[in-house]
């Protein structure tokens, strides 16, 4: 219960944040970050929300469906969509999974190496 | 009769029971094509359109679960926590790292849409789609953007980046475990960190840092792509 509250709280106060930066950041993203800093400093105890988090990191699957259904209502693609829509979809997943990656790995090596 | 097809209790119980069957069903396959979400939607769509169910009454009716949806986005600040000590140190790479593959994944979205004339709603839509699914819909949906379009386009990145990563790092030589973590969880959210955790415990972690690292840094990049490029 003490769990819920913090977290319905933080959620609450991301939605105070959202509107003060004129929905710049989404209420959601506010409290996630609120979240990390309160757990970071100590603010808030892991143990504490541990349950109710893994409850909800658990069942996050069932959470999206209904806004996926409203696929129902959206009209309008047609078969000449479907090339264009190909290759929005995969390339940039291999642009991202590339982009990131690499600066990890080339940091690694030049920066990093020493450390090691 | 037709009033309890339109009752809360039965369109709640709908989707809850719809995807658990979808999920018992991927269980027992483990066939990354029998999505229990996609399989949720195709079985809950014609349901819907048979009983004469308005998507609006659907959705109503299921306010309880989109409220949970939005609290698990606070949740994943935890995930993040938790993720956070295996990767002490490499804090900076990492963000810099996440930060730069959302903005590439944001503007290849952007430059792919313009080339081939795809609506501009539609690509609203897909620029989030490397998010997690419960931050994407929510930027999708402050975006302008179609939430059910990013939804599907976000499952489907995770299913192609999870399978097309090793093959892209063994193109391009990508070979340290954090490196394919990150690039993992940044392009194709959890999905993709499952597949990182295959390959290594530090490397799902990274993974589990990189989908909050991406909610984040797409929740700032879109806007200002949105004002400086349109």
């Amino acid at each position: 219960m003490k769990g819920l509250a913090i977290i319905l709280g933080i959620y609450f106060a991301g939605e105070v944040i959202s509107w003060l930066t004129a929905g710049f950041l989404p209420a959601g993203v506010a409290g996630m970050i609120l979240l990390f800093a309160a757990l970071r400093t100590g603010l808030v105890k892991g143990g504490d929300v541990k349950g109710v988090c893994r409850f909800l990191l658990d069942n996050l699957m069932l959470f999206f469906v209904p806004v996926s259904v409203g696929l129902m209502t959206v009209r309008g693609f047609t078969a000449a969509d479907i090339l264009p829509l190909a290759l929005v979809l995969a390339v940039p997943v291999v642009v991202v999974l590339y982009v990131s990656g690499i600066v990890v790995q080339k940091w690694r090596s030049g920066k990093g190496a020493q450390d090691e | 009769m037709s009033s309890v097809l339109h009752s809360q209790p039965f369109l709640l119980a709908l989707t809850v029971g719809v995807f658990y069957a979808a999920l018992l069903l991927y269980r027992r396959t483990r066939s990354s094509l029998l999505n229990p979400i996609l399989v949720s939607i195709i079985v809950i769509i014609p349901l819907l359109s048979v009983s004469g169910i308005s998507f609006d009454e659907y959705y109503r009716a299921n306010s309880p679960v989109n409220f949970l949806l939005g609290l698990s986005v606070v949740a994943i600040g935890y995930l993040m926590y938790e993720n956070m000590s295996h990767i002490r140190g490499r804090e900076l790479q990492i963000m810099a790292a996440v930060a730069a593959g959302s903005i590439a994944g944001v503007l290849c979205v952007m430059a792919i849409a313009y080339w081939t004339g795809i609506a501009p709603e539609v690509s609203l839509s897909l620029r989030p789609k490397s998010v997690t699914n419960p931050i994407a819909i929510e930027l999708s949906r402050v975006s302008g953007g179609i939430p059910a379009l990013t939804s599907v386009a976000v499952i489907f990145t995770g299913i192609f980046g999870s399978i097309v990563g090793p093959w892209v790092f063994r193109i391009t030589g990508i070979t340290d475990d954090i490196a394919r973590g990150i690039g993992l969880g940044s392009a194709a959210h959890a999905v993709g960190t499952a597949k990182a955790l295959e390959i290594s415990a530090a490397a799902g972690a990274a993974g589990g840092v990189a989908i909050a690292g991406m909610g984040i840094a797409t929740a700032i990049v879109l806007p200002l792509a949105a004002k400086f490029l349109g």
